[in-house]
């Protein structure tokens, strides 16, 4: 119990930060597409008989390369969905050739409950990577959601940024559809940093309550998960979604 | 007088579509420059181009200058992005207080009222006031403005104008304007260019102006130009 605890906790500090810097970037749907597009890691996996996680790393950075060169022909958000559209068309056609179903409902909802502590290991290194790398581009990625074209005056390489900004954003989505499955990403990637946009200041603060949203939303939703005998991923994503209300009507009756 | 940047028989394109075409000027160090000219005229892409952001197709531009600051016409705020005015400063120019025209450009933006504000809560004016201190408050060698009074009232308007003598006699930067507005033409001009995707006319404001308004080599050459 512990271990999960630990690990919702890890990933919740993981993803919410991300979830900012995608809503600066207006990559809003990007989450949806790339978990759409990893249910193709399942026919991956099949055909190369690759761990599953090998497999949606792959997927991964083809959405992420695919939408970072198609996004300078159309609208962003457009891309992604045409992307995802693709991939889940092609795995629907493939997976009505072979019945292998398994892989995908453990993609919706993870493998919350058989982990081990490597894999939180595995987060927790993941973790420092992306804090130590945040520390250091923070203000260039601020920069860049503010306008592009005074962040390349600045002489700042918007281009390779934004590219490995969607990459890091695709593998760390992976690996938590790995985790915690689909169904809860959302929960701890978007709610939390919309939430957070209604009460922060600055860049920074709104990642500082991003981590927090998330992080009272996983222990809690654990906690109801233990009390109610309730199942862990919905409940997560009731918390953060009461959490979200409750600051909205904050924001609407005493701000 | 040292030239600062020079547009050598430039041309640029969208795809198949030339915006502009065989573009020759110079910007003299400390100097003032205007750039008018009708809707889709090219002046964005001359901005552009001068800025770096893109590269011609053809022709060269030579840049004696590094440090170039920009100031946009609009900023489109995300409204996901938590920002308040100072922090856009520090951000945009981290060094703005050690400015020598720190304290004048503070008090043009009326900073202190809108310090602690939030970007998306501001007035049009205010935004454009505080994209115009920002690119100010880098002092550039280069300073690009486009359409810098667009959103400022009249009392804006000419505090900015006094601002422009200042950055001038205090930094010795060169500036660059896109505008409509004539009156910045004539009052704060040293050169301006007449552009409709080709050089029409340049010279002094009185000179250019007059010659615009008459709408004899304005228009007309482009006329001459596309037939």
């Amino acid at each position: 119990m512990t271990l999960i605890l630990l690990t919702i906790i890890s990933i919740s500090i993981l993803l919410a930060p991300m979830g900012c810097i995608m809503l600066w970037h207006r990559y809003n749907y990007f989450h949806d597409g790339l978990v759409h597009a990893c249910l193709f890691s399942g026919i991956f996996s099949y055909f190369f008989n690759l761990p599953q996680i090998f497999s949606m790393m792959i997927v991964a950075i083809i959405f992420t390369t695919l939408v970072f060169i198609l996004k300078f022909y159309s609208n962003k958000n457009a891309i992604v969905s045409l992307i995802s559209t693709t991939f889940l068309a092609i795995t629907m056609i493939l997976a009505s050739k072979f019945n292998e179903r398994t892989l995908f409902d453990a993609m919706l909802f993870g493998d919350i409950f058989t982990i081990e502590w490597h894999s939180l290991c595995l987060v927790l290194s993941i973790l420092v990577i992306i804090w130590a790398l945040l520390w250091k581009y923070l203000d260039q990625i601020v920069i860049m959601s503010i306008d592009p074209s005074i962040a390349k005056i600045a002489n700042h390489p918007v281009h390779l940024i934004e590219f490995f900004i969607l990459l890091i954003l695709a593998l760390v989505i992976a690996v938590s559809i790995k985790l915690i499955g689909a169904f809860l990403i959302g929960s701890l990637l978007i709610i939390p940093a919309i939430g957070a946009r209604l009460i922060a200041k600055s860049p920074r603060e709104m990642i500082t309550w991003s981590v927090i949203i998330g992080i009272i939303a996983g222990i809690c939703g654990f906690n109801l998960s233990l009390i109610y005998d309730w199942p862990l991923s919905p409940s997560i994503s009731i918390m953060s979604v009461a959490i979200y209300i409750t600051l909205t009507l904050k924001q609407k009756f005493y701000a | 007088m040292k030239h600062q940047i020079s547009f050598n028989n430039v041309s640029h394109s969208y795809g198949k579509h030339l915006v502009i075409d065989q573009v020759s000027f110079t910007l003299d160090a400390g100097t003032i420059t205007t750039l008018i000219g009708p809707n889709g005229a090219g002046k964005t892409t001359i901005a552009k181009l001068l800025l770096g952001i893109e590269n011609p197709i053809y022709g060269e531009i030579s840049r004696s200058t590094t440090r170039i600051s920009y100031a946009p016409q609009q900023i489109s705020i995300n409204h996901d992005l938590p920002m308040t005015a100072k922090s856009f400063l520090e951000y945009i120019a981290p060094e703005y207080s050690t400015s020598p025209l720190s304290m004048d450009v503070l008090e043009f933006m009326h900073f202190h009222s809108i310090q602690d504000k939030q970007i998306n809560t501001l007035s049009g004016g205010q935004r454009q006031g505080l994209v115009l201190a920002s690119a100010i408050l880098q002092s550039p060698e280069l300073l690009v403005l486009d359409e810098p009074t667009q959103a400022l009232d009249i009392n804006g308007q000419q505090e900015f104008y006094k601002l422009l003598d200042k950055i001038r006699s205090s930094l010795g930067s060169t500036i660059f304007i896109i505008s409509h507005d004539l009156f910045t033409v004539m009052q704060n001009s040293d050169q301006v260019l007449c552009l409709n995707n080709h050089i029409c006319c340049k010279g002094t404001p009185t000179h250019t102006v007059i010659k615009g308004i008459d709408g004899v080599s304005f228009y007309s050459h482009h006329h001459d130009h596309k037939h």
